[in-house]
C-alpha cells in the first residue's frame, strides 16, 4: 500500500498542472459520447472491467483518468510499476488492458503551443 | 538521374522540375495545368490529384514536402502546397531569407480561380462608387502615363497565417509560418487615382472587385471582395502596383494589377484588380462579412461560438518575426557560436526590438535590429548565440514593437477562425559535442 501511495505522489507530482486539464470528458472534435461510471469515472468499454479489476486495487482509478498516453507509454508506465510498485503479471489482460487505455486515454491533441513539427526537429 | 533534394530540383528550374520528377508538363505561358504526366504524379502520390489540371507549376505536392521520401533532402527552394482548388501555397521559413523576398517565395493564397490569361494591353481599372464624383476608367498604359511611379518594400501577410496552431483548431487553409513576405512593389499611389476621380465627402471605405472567378464559376458571384477605410486607402505606401522586384507581378500573386496594403491582412490588397470602389459605408462585398477576416470585438475563452454581429473586422497585424536563418531541425557544434537572423514586422508600428532566446523564454538577449527601409517594409535582426552544452535547443525570437508591445510565447487570443496567430517563432537546433 505503502508503494502505491508513493506512485501516486510520483505520478501526480510530475505533471499536476497538466493533469488539471486533462481531466475533462472528451475533446470537443471527438463525437464519441462513452458512457462513463459514475463511481470511478471510468470509461465503460471493453476492458473495462479488467481494468477496475487490476489497477484499482492499488490506485484509485483518477489516476487513469487524468492521464493521456500512447500504448507505448501506458506499457512503460505499467512495466515500470511491476518494476518497482509491486504490480503483477497481468498475463493475458494485458492486450486488452492497453487497448482499452490508449484508446479512451490516449495522447491529448490539444494544446496551447504544440511540440515542433516532425519535419522541423533534428535528424535523430 | 542523379539523386537531388526535390527542393533542389524545383530551385533551379521548377517547369523541368515537373517534369523530370513527376513526368508532368504544364502549359508554357501561364505556367498552370498538367497538360501531361497526371498519371505519374497521382501513382508517386498514392492518390488522385483532383483538379491536378489547375495546379501551378513548379509547385511541391504537401505531401512530398514534409515526409522521408528520398525527394525530401534538403534543398534550397519550393513552396508547399495547402491545397490546389484554390491554389494556396506557404514558404518554409528558412526559404524567407532573403531582405526583399523573391517572387518565387512569397507565398500564394487565392479565394478563386486565378484568371486565365488577363492581357495588360486590354486591361483596364475602373474607380466608382457612391462617393465616388465620377466613374473613370484607365486603361494600365493610362494609369502608368498619368500617375507619378512609387517604389515602396511592403510587407503583406495573410491573416491566417500560424492557423495550424489553434486548438481547437480553426477551419481554414492550415497555414504555418509562411504566408508572409516583404517584396519591392512599384506602382502608384492609390491616392493620386482616388483624388484624380474625386472623393466625396462622406466616403468612409474602399471595396475592390478582381477578375477571379468564384470557385463555383457562377457569373457575377467575387471570390473576395474586401478592402480599407479612407485613412489607410490614402497612406503614402498603398498601392496599385504592376510589378513585384522590377518585374511583372507573378500571374499567381495578381499580374498584371493588384492593391498593395502593406501590413494589413495581405486579403485587403486585392488582386487582378479590376474595379475600386468608394463606399459611404464599411464594404460589404465577398469575405467582408460574417466571421471573414474578422476576430471577436471582445476577447472568448478558446472554443466559444461568437455571433456574427460581435465579430470585429481585423485591420492592422500584429507585431511579429520569424527565424529565417538557421533551419529548424539543423546541428550545430557546440565549439563555435551559431549566428541567427531573420525578420521582422508590424502592421501599425515600427519593431523596435528583437529579442532571442535559447532557454525556453528564461532569459533573452536582443538581437541588433535594422531600421525599416520605409513604412510596413519588415526589418532584418541578426545575433550570434553559444550554447552552454550539447543537447536539445529552441531558438525563439520575440520582437517588440515601438508602443511596446512584444509577441506572446504561447498562442494569443483564440477567435474561431484561427487568425492573428503572432506568437514568437521557434525553429529547432541540435547542439553536438
Amino acid at each position: 500500500m505503502r508503494n502505491c501511495r508513493l506512485l501516486i505522489a510520483l505520478l501526480m507530482g510530475l505533471a499536476a498542472s497538466e493533469l488539471a486539464m486533462a481531466q475533462k470528458s472528451p475533446t470537443p472534435h471527438t463525437t464519441r459520447q462513452p458512457k462513463v461510471d459514475p463511481q470511478s469515472g471510468l470509461v465503460i468499454a471493453e476492458g473495462y472491467n479488467m481494468v477496475a479489476a487490476h489497477c484499482s486495487a492499488c490506485h484509485s482509478p483518477s489516476l487513469i483518468t487524468q492521464n493521456a498516453m500512447s500504448r507505448e507509454r501506458w506499457l512503460e508506465t505499467i512495466r515500470w510499476m511491476q518494476d518497482t510498485q509491486k504490480l503483477w503479471p497481468l498475463g493475458d489482460a494485458e492486450p486488452t488492458i492497453l487497448d482499452y487505455l490508449a484508446t479512451w486515454y490516449g495522447p491529448k491533441t490539444q494544446s496551447r503551443r504544440p511540440p515542433l513539427a516532425p519535419h522541423l526537429m533534428p535528424k535523430p | 538521374m542523379k539523386k537531388r533534394g526535390l527542393h533542389s530540383l524545383y530551385a533551379k528550374d521548377p517547369v523541368h522540375a515537373d517534369e523530370a520528377v513527376f513526368g508532368r508538363t504544364s502549359h508554357h505561358v501561364t505556367r498552370r495545368g498538367f497538360l501531361s504526366g497526371l498519371k505519374s504524379l497521382s501513382v508517386l502520390l498514392g492518390a488522385e490529384v483532383v483538379y491536378g489540371q489547375f495546379m501551378p507549376a513548379g509547385l511541391i505536392p504537401a505531401a512530398f514536402a514534409q515526409t522521408d521520401t528520398p525527394f525530401t533532402i534538403e534543398g534550397k527552394d519550393g513552396l508547399v502546397v495547402l491545397n490546389d482548388r484554390p491554389i494556396n501555397a506557404e514558404t518554409p521559413a528558412h526559404l524567407l531569407d532573403d531582405d526583399v523576398t523573391p517572387a518565387s517565395r512569397l507565398f500564394v493564397r487565392n479565394n478563386g480561380i486565378v484568371p486565365e490569361s488577363p492581357d495588360p494591353k486590354t486591361w483596364t481599372l475602373t474607380i466608382e462608387g457612391e462617393s465616388a464624383a465620377q466613374s473613370r476608367t484607365f486603361t494600365l498604359d493610362e494609369l502608368k502615363a498619368q500617375f507619378k511611379h512609387y517604389t515602396y518594400q511592403l510587407t503583406l501577410e495573410c491573416g491566417g497565417n500560424g492557423r495550424a496552431e489553434f486548438s481547437p483548431a480553426a477551419t481554414g487553409n492550415q497555414w504555418t509560418t509562411g504566408a508572409v513576405g516583404c517584396p519591392s512593389w512599384t506602382g502608384v499611389r492609390l491616392k493620386d487615382v482616388l483624388n484624380a476621380v474625386g472623393v466625396k465627402d462622406d466616403a468612409v471605405y474602399i471595396g475592390y472587385y478582381g477578375d477571379d472567378q468564384h470557385l463555383s464559376r457562377t457569373p457575377g458571384k467575387a471570390a473576395i471582395s474586401r478592402g480599407v477605410p479612407m485613412s489607410k486607402a490614402m497612406e503614402d505606401e498603398s498601392l496599385i502596383a504592376w510589378a513585384m522586384n522590377d518585374a511583372p507581378l507573378p500571374l499567381m500573386n495578381g499580374y498584371p494589377l493588384r492593391l498593395v496594403f502593406g501590413g494589413w491582412p495581405a486579403s485587403t490588397s486585392g488582386k487582378w484588380l479590376k474595379k475600386i470602389v468608394i463606399r459611404n459605408q464599411v464594404h460589404d462585398g465577398a469575405k467582408m462579412l460574417g466571421k471573414a477576416y474578422r476576430t471577436p470585438c471582445k476577447p472568448v475563452a478558446p472554443g466559444t461560438k461568437v455571433a456574427d454581429e460581435d465579430m470585429c473586422i481585423i485591420e492592422a497585424m500584429p507585431v511579429k518575426s520569424l527565424i529565417t536563418y538557421p533551419q529548424s531541425g539543423t546541428a550545430h557544434a557546440l565549439s563555435s557560436p551559431l549566428e541567427v537572423r531573420g525578420h521582422a514586422w508590424c502592421g501599425s508600428a515600427s519593431v523596435e526590438k528583437v529579442y532571442t532566446s535559447i532557454d525556453f523564454g528564461q532569459t533573452w538577449q536582443q538581437a541588433r535590429l535594422t531600421r525599416p527601409k520605409n513604412r510596413h517594409a519588415w526589418q532584418h535582426f541578426k545575433t550570434t548565440v553559444t550554447f552552454p552544452q550539447a543537447g536539445y535547443y529552441e531558438v525563439w525570437a520575440k520582437a517588440e514593437d515601438e508602443n511596446g508591445r512584444a509577441q506572446p510565447m504561447v498562442l494569443p487570443g483564440w477567435n474561431p477562425k484561427g487568425y492573428l496567430n503572432n506568437a514568437c517563432h521557434r525553429i529547432a537546433v541540435s547542439v553536438t559535442a
